[in-house]
C-alpha cells in the first residue's frame, strides 16, 4: 500500500517537475545565510549563555570535572556550527519542529520548552540529543524515512533521552568515574607497575567503555518506551518499521546502481575508455585478505538489536496499526541535494557522484543533478592541479562498498589528466549552464578561471571571491566559492 | 614524541586530565612506530606500520602490527608478544608477507652499573628475526638468525645503556613465483640466502664482509654490490651475484676501469623496461678519489673524468656489458677537464636511469664559475697584512654556483649528448675550495607503467619538477612551499607519487597519492 502510494507521488512529482524552469541549485533551498556560521553564530553569546553548566556536585574537583566534560561539549558543539555542519533548511528545521512541537503538545508537563533544534547535513542516518534540550536530525535521516510516522517515532526517542536527561547523566557519571578512588588507585599501580602498563590501562578504559555501552543499550531501551508513551500521549500515530531498515541504513555506498558506470557518462556526453575502470597496478588492496569482522562485538553495541526493537514497540502498540504519511517528496527531494552539495563542499567527490548517480536510478533528471555532476568533476580536476586528487576520490575499501562505487573510484583515481581537462573544458560549454542563474553563471566563470588559466594571480583569486560575495551575498553557492578560492 | 602522544589518544579514545597526564605520558613514552613500504618486484604494493606498545614482562613487549594497502587503507591489524624487536625491511610474495626484524636483548634496558652492564652486553644475544605470515596475519614461520652485532655503550654512570647494531640490516626482497631472497652483514660476515613462500630456506650464502652492500634480485639472481671502503675512497665497489636456482656465485667482480679512474656508484638499480640491474655513475681520476677533494676547485682540475654504466644481463661476468664515456674522448664538446666548450660550464651528476633501449640518462647539476674578483683585488690590496691573502687562499681564487640542471644522455656506444637543459633556480655562490657533497639541486628517477615512461623528478629548493625523460616533455611542478604547508615528494605505488604536505604552524601531515 505504502509502496504504491509512494509510487504515484513520486510519478506525480517527476511530471510537474518537467514544468518547473530549469533553476540550477537551491534556489528553493536554502540561503548562504541559514549556514549554520551565518544563522546561529551570531546569537552565540545568547546560546553560551543558556549552556552554562549547572552546579551538579559539592564535590570541588568531581565538578571540576564535570564542567571540563560539559564545556568541551559545548565547545564542540561551537565548532561544528562554525564549520557548517549545521543548516537552517526552511522546510526542514520547520516540519521537524512542527513535529517535534506536536509531540510536545501532549506531553507539556515533561517539556515545559521546545528543544533547541539542528538541522545536522550529515549524511549518516541518525538524530542525537546531546542533553540541555539540544535535539539534532541529521539531512540523512531526512532523506531516508519514508513516512511522518517513522519520522515520529525517532523524534520522540530523542525527545525522551533528553527528559530522561541521558546525555546530563553520561557526563555525570564520567566526572564521577574520573575522579573516583577507585579509578585513581588502579591509575597509580599501572605508573608503580614496571610491565604491561598499556595493557592494564587499556582494560580499565575497555571496562568503563563496556560499562557505558551496556548503560546506554538501557538507555535506548528505555528511551524507546518513553517515546511510545510520548506519541500517545500526543495522540500521534508512529510506525516502528524504521527499526527494521535502520541496520541497513548507514550503507548507501553498498547498494549497486542499475546500469554500469559508463552509461551514466555516455548519458552525460563523456565517453570513458574502459582501461580507466580497470586496476592498474599491483596492490594488497586488490588481494584477499582477512579482514576484521566490521560487526561490533555484542558487549560493546551501544543500540539494542535492530529487530528486538521493531518488536518491542510492535508488542507494546497492542496491535494498532499506524497510518501511513509520506514525507513532502519535496523536502526528501532537498535533502538527497543536500548531501550532494555536502559531499562536494568536503570535496568527497566519489560519494557525491554516487548520489547523483542512484538519484538517477530512481528517474531524478532534474538539472541539479547535472550541474553537479559538472561541479564533481570540475572539483576533481582542481584537486588533481592542487595534488589532491586522492583525498577528494577519498579511495575506499572495496569491502564497505559496491562493486560499482568501487569502479567509480577507479575511474576516478585513473582518468588521465588531459582527458580530465578536456571533459571539465566540456561539461563547462554545456547549454545548462547558460539557463542557469547568474550566481551559478559566476560560479562557471570561477571554475573556468581557476582551472583554465595558469597561473591565476592570488589578486585574480581574490577579486573572483570579493565579487561574488558582493553581487550574490545570499546565495548557496557562495559557500563553494569560499571554499575553493 | 608528539606523534606517538597522538597516537596514543587515538588508541584509548579518551581525553586525558591533568590527574592521569603523568600515567598517559609514561604509556605514550613507551610507545614507538616503524612504518617500511612493502615492495613487490620493485613496486610499492602497502606498508606495514610495527608499533612498539609497552614491556609486558621481562624478556617481551607487546607489538601491534598493521597492514596498509597501497592506498594507506589498513587492511589488517594484529597484536603479538614477542622478543625486542625492531622492523627493518618488508617484502611481498604470492600472497605471503616476509618481515625482517632485529632483535636485540640489551636495547631499551638501562643499566646501574657498569658490572650490570658489562655482564649484559657479554651475554646479549642480537638476533635477525624473519617473520612470513599470510594476509589473514598467520605466522607460518620464524627464521632466527644469530649476528654478531657491534655494541656501544652511552648514556652517563648509573644510567647506562647499550645500542647494537650491524654493518647491514636485513634486506629482504621477492623472488617472482620463488620466494624471497634476504641479505645481512654483521661483524665477521655477510650473507645471502633464498627462501621459498612457505619460509623455508633454499639455499645460503656467505659473502665476505663489507661495511655497505646493497641488493637486487630479478628471476635470474640475486644481485649485491658492496662498497670495500667506506670512508677512504668515492669507489672500491664490488658486484657479487649469485643464481636464483642454487645460489650458485659468479665470483666477485670490481667495479673497477684500467684507465686510471674510480667508478663512483649513482645508482644501482632494475631496469623497470627489462627488469635487469644496472649500475651507472661518474669516474673520477685516482689522485682525487678521496672524498676530500670534492671540491669546485678540484672539479676545475679534471677530477670527474666522465660517466660510466655497467648493464647486468645476467649472473655470469660475461653478462655484463660496460660502457664508459671519457671527456678526452669527445672533444668536440668537452674538454679534457670536462668544461663543456660552448657554455663553459661543469657537470656535477646526481642521478642516473636506464630506458628500455639500454640508453642512460644522468641528471645533475650546470656549475658556472667566476673569478673573485673582489677577493683577489682585496687580497693584493692587503698582501703585506699577510692574513688576508691566507684566507683569500684557503676559499680559492673562484666562485661557483649551480645555474641550471642537465639531463645527459649516454648512448649505448658511449656517445653522450646533453638531452634537456632544466630550468632550476639558481644556486648561491660557494667558494671553490670548499667541499661539495653533491648537486645543489636534487635528481631522482622513478616509471610510470601505465605510459610506460621514465620520470625525472628534481627539486631546486623552489619546486618539485617533473620530466618526462621518454617524451622529453616538462610535466607538473609541485611547489615547495605552498603558504603555511610544506611538500615533500615520495615513491608510490605504480605510476603514482606520495605527495607529503607538511603544516608546521597547525602541526598536521597530510598524504596524498597523486597521478604522475
Amino acid at each position: 500500500m505504502r509502496t504504491s502510494k509512494l509510487r504515484a507521488f513520486y510519478v506525480l512529482y517527476t511530471c510537474v517537475s518537467f514544468l518547473i524552469p530549469k533553476n540550477t541549485f537551491a534556489q528553493n533551498t536554502f540561503t548562504y545565510n541559514e549556514l549554520s556560521s551565518n544563522f546561529y553564530l551570531p546569537k552565540k553569546d545568547s546560546l553560551k549563555a543558556s549552556f552554562k553548566c549547572p552546579d551538579q556536585f559539592s564535590k570541588k574537583e568531581t565538578q571540576k570535572k564535570f564542567k571540563e566534560i560539559w564545556e568541551s561539549r559545548t565547545a564542540y558543539l561551537f565548532e561544528s556550527i562554525g564549520n557548517d555542519q549545521f543548516l537552517a533548511h526552511p522546510q526542514m528545521y520547520s516540519y521537524t519542529y512542527k513535529l517535534l512541537q506536536e509531540i510536545i503538545s501532549g506531553n507539556k508537563k515533561l517539556f515545559p520548552q521546545a528543544p533547541f533544534l539542528l538541522i545536522d547535513r550529515s549524511s549518516s542516518v541518525n538524530a542525537y540529543a546531546m542533553g540541555n534540550n539540544i535535539l539534532a536530525v541529521n539531512i540523512g535521516l531526512l532523506a531516508f524515512v519514508e513516512t511522518r510516522e517513522e519520522l515520529a517515532l525517532v523524534l520522540a526517542h530523542e525527545l525522551a533521552h533528553n527528559a530522561l536527561r541521558h546525555p546530563e547523566n553520561s557526563m555525570i557519571e564520567r566526572a564521577e568515574l574520573l575522579t573516583s578512588e577507585k579509578y585513581k588507585k588502579e591509575l597509580e599501580e599501572i605508573g608503580k607497575s614496571d610491565y604491561g602498563k598499556y595493557s592494564k590501562l587499556t582494560k580499565i578504559l575497555e571496562g568503563y567503555s563496556f560499562s557505558r555501552a551496556k548503560h546506554n543499550r538501557y538507555h535506548e531501551e528505555e528511551a524507546d518506551s518513553m517515546a511510545q508513551v510520548l506519541l500517545t500521549n500526543s495522540k500521534m500515530a508512529y510506525d516502528p518499521k524504521i527499526f527494521l531498515r535502520l541496520d541497513s541504513a548507514d550503507f548507501t555506498y553498498k547498494k549497486d546502481l542499475q546500469k554500469n558506470v559508463s552509461y551514466y557518462f555516455t548519458k552525460a556526453g563523456i565517453t570513458v575508455d574502459e582501461l580507466w575502470l580497470k586496476k592498474g597496478g599491483r596492490g594488497l588492496s586488490t588481494k584477499k585478505y582477512n579482514f576484521k569482522d566490521l560487526t561490533l562485538n555484542d558487549s560493546l553495541k551501544t543500540h539494542p538489536d535492530c529487530v528486538d526493537r521493531y518488536k518491542f514497540i510492535v508488542a507494546k502498540a497492542q496491535g494498532t496499526k499506524p497510518s501511513e504519511t509520506l514525507l513532502p517528496a519535496n523536502m526528501v527531494n532537498e535533502a538527497n541535494e543536500c548531501i550532494v552539495w555536502w559531499n562536494i563542499i568536503n570535496n568527497n567527490l566519489t560519494a557525491s557522484m554516487y548520489r547523483i548517480f542512484l538519484e538517477q536510478d530512481k528517474g531524478n533528471n532534474k538539472a541539479f543533478y547535472e550541474n553537479m555532476a559538472s561541479l564533481v568533476l570540475n572539483r576533481l580536476y582542481n584537486a588533481d592541479k592542487k595534488f589532491e586528487r586522492f583525498n577528494a576520490v577519498n579511495v575506499e575499501k572495496k569491502e564497505l562498498i559496491s562493486s560499482k562505487y568501487f569502479d567509480l573510484q577507479t575511474l576516478f583515481e585513473q582518468i588521465p589528466r588531459e582527458k580530465l581537462e578536456m571533459i571539465c573544458s566540456t561539461e563547462l560549454n554545456k547549454p545548462f549552464w547558460q539557463n542557469a542563474n547568474a550566481d551559478t553563471k559566476s560560479l562557471k566563470i570561477i571554475l573556468k578561471t581557476i582551472n583554465f588559466t595558469d597561473p591565476v594571480s592570488p589578486k585574480e583569486i581574490k577579486t573572483l571571491k570579493i565579487d561574488f560575495q558582493k553581487n550574490y551575498p545570499g546565495s548557496p553557492l557562495r559557500e563553494l566559492v569560499e571554499r575553493i578560492l | 614524541m608528539k606523534k606517538n602522544f597522538t597516537l596514543l589518544f587515538l588508541l584509548l579514545g579518551i581525553h586525558t586530565l591533568k590527574a592521569q597526564s603523568r600515567i598517559f605520558n609514561q604509556v605514550a613514552e613507551g610507545v614507538s612506530t616503524t612504518t617500511k613500504t612493502i615492495f613487490q618486484d620493485n613496486a610499492v604494493v602497502g606498508y606495514v606500520a610495527f608499533t612498539k606498545l609497552e614491556k609486558a614482562s621481562k624478556d617481551s613487549f607487546s607489538y601491534k602490527l598493521t597492514i596498509m594497502d597501497e592506498n594507506l587503507n589498513n587492511i589488517g591489524e594484529q597484536t603479538m608478544k614477542d622478543v625486542n624487536l625492531s622492523l627493518a625491511s618488508a617484502g611481498f610474495e604470492s600472497d605471503v608477507l616476509c618481515l625482517s626484524f632485529f632483535s636485540s636483548s640489551v636495547e631499551d634496558e638501562n643499566f646501574t652499573t657498569k658490572k650490570q652492564m658489562r655482564n649484559a652486553r657479554d651475554n646479549a644475544k642480537n638476533t635477525i628475526n624473519n617473520k612470513f605470515m599470510t594476509l589473514e596475519g598467520k605466522v607460518i614461520k620464524t627464521q632466527i638468525i644469530e649476528v654478531d652485532a657491534n655494541m656501544s655503550v652511552y648514556g652517563l654512570r648509573n644510567n647506562l645503556s647499550i645500542s647494537s647494531q650491524i654493518a647491514t640490516n636485513g634486506t629482504v626482497k621477492n623472488v617472482a613465483n620463488k620466494g624471497f631472497a634476504f641479505m645481512y652483514a654483521d661483524n665477521n660476515k655477510g650473507e645471502v640466502m633464498l627462501y621459498d613462500t612457505k619460509g623455508e630456506l633454499v639455499w645460503q650464502k656467505t659473502m665476505t664482509k663489507y661495511p655497505i652492500n646493497i641488493m637486487l634480485t630479478n628471476s635470474k639472481g640475486v644481485y649485491v654490490l658492496s662498497k670495500t671502503d667506506q670512508y677512504n675512497s668515492v669507489g672500491n665497489y664490488v658486484l657479487n651475484n649469485y643464481m636464483i636456482e642454487d645460489g650458485k656465485a659468479t665470483g666477485e667482480m670490481p667495479i673497477y676501469t684500467d684507465r686510471g679512474v674510480t667508478l663512483s656508484v649513482l645508482n644501482f638499480e632494475l631496469n623497470p623496461h627489462t627488469n635487469n640491474p644496472y649500475i651507472a655513475g661518474y669516474m673520477v681520476k685516482e689522485k682525487f678519489n678521496n672524498p676530500v677533494y670534492s671540491s669546485f676547485s678540484k672539479l676545475k682540475k679534471g677530477r670527474i673524468k666522465g660517466v660510466y654504466s655497467y648493464t647486468i644481463n645476467g649472473t655470469g661476468k660475461k653478462d655484463v656489458v660496460k660502457n664508459y664515456s671519457f671527456y678526452s674522448d669527445l672533444s668536440d664538446t668537452y674538454d679534457k677537464k670536462g668544461k663543456k666548450l660552448d657554455t663553459k660550464y661543469y657537470t656535477i651528476y646526481d642521478d642516473a636511469s636506464q630506458d628500455a633501449e639500454g640508453n642512460m640518462h644522468f641528471a645533475g647539476d650546470y656549475i658556472k664559475r667566476k673569478t673573485r674578483i673582489g677577493g683577489t683585488v682585496t687580497s693584493v690590496l692587503f698582501a703585506p697584512l699577510i692574513l688576508p691573502p691566507l684566507i683569500y687562499l684557503m676559499k680559492g681564487s673562484g666562485k661557483y654556483r649551480s645555474e641550471e640542471g642537465v639531463v645527459v644522455k649516454q648512448s649505448t656506444k658511449g656517445v653522450l649528448t646533453e638531452e634537456r637543459v632544466l630550468e632550476t633556480k639558481k644556486s648561491r655562490y660557494y667558494f671553490s675550495k670548499l667541499p661539495y657533497s653533491g648537486a645543489t639541486n636534487s635528481y631522482y628517477s622513478i616509471y610510470d607503467p601505465n605510459s610506460k615512461s621514465d620520470y625525472l623528478i628534481y627539486s631546486d629548493g623552489k619546486n618539485n619538477n617533473l620530466y618526462n625523460i621518454t617524451t622529453k616533455k616538462a610535466g607538473r611542478k609541485i611547489p615547495i612551499k605552498d603558504g603555511k604547508n610544506y611538500q615533500t615528494i615520495a615513491p608510490a605505488k605504480e605510476g603514482h607519487i606520495l605527495v607529503i604536505e607538511n603544516n608546521y604552524s597547525e602541526k598536521y601531515t597530510k598524504l596524498s597519492i597523486e597521478p604522475i
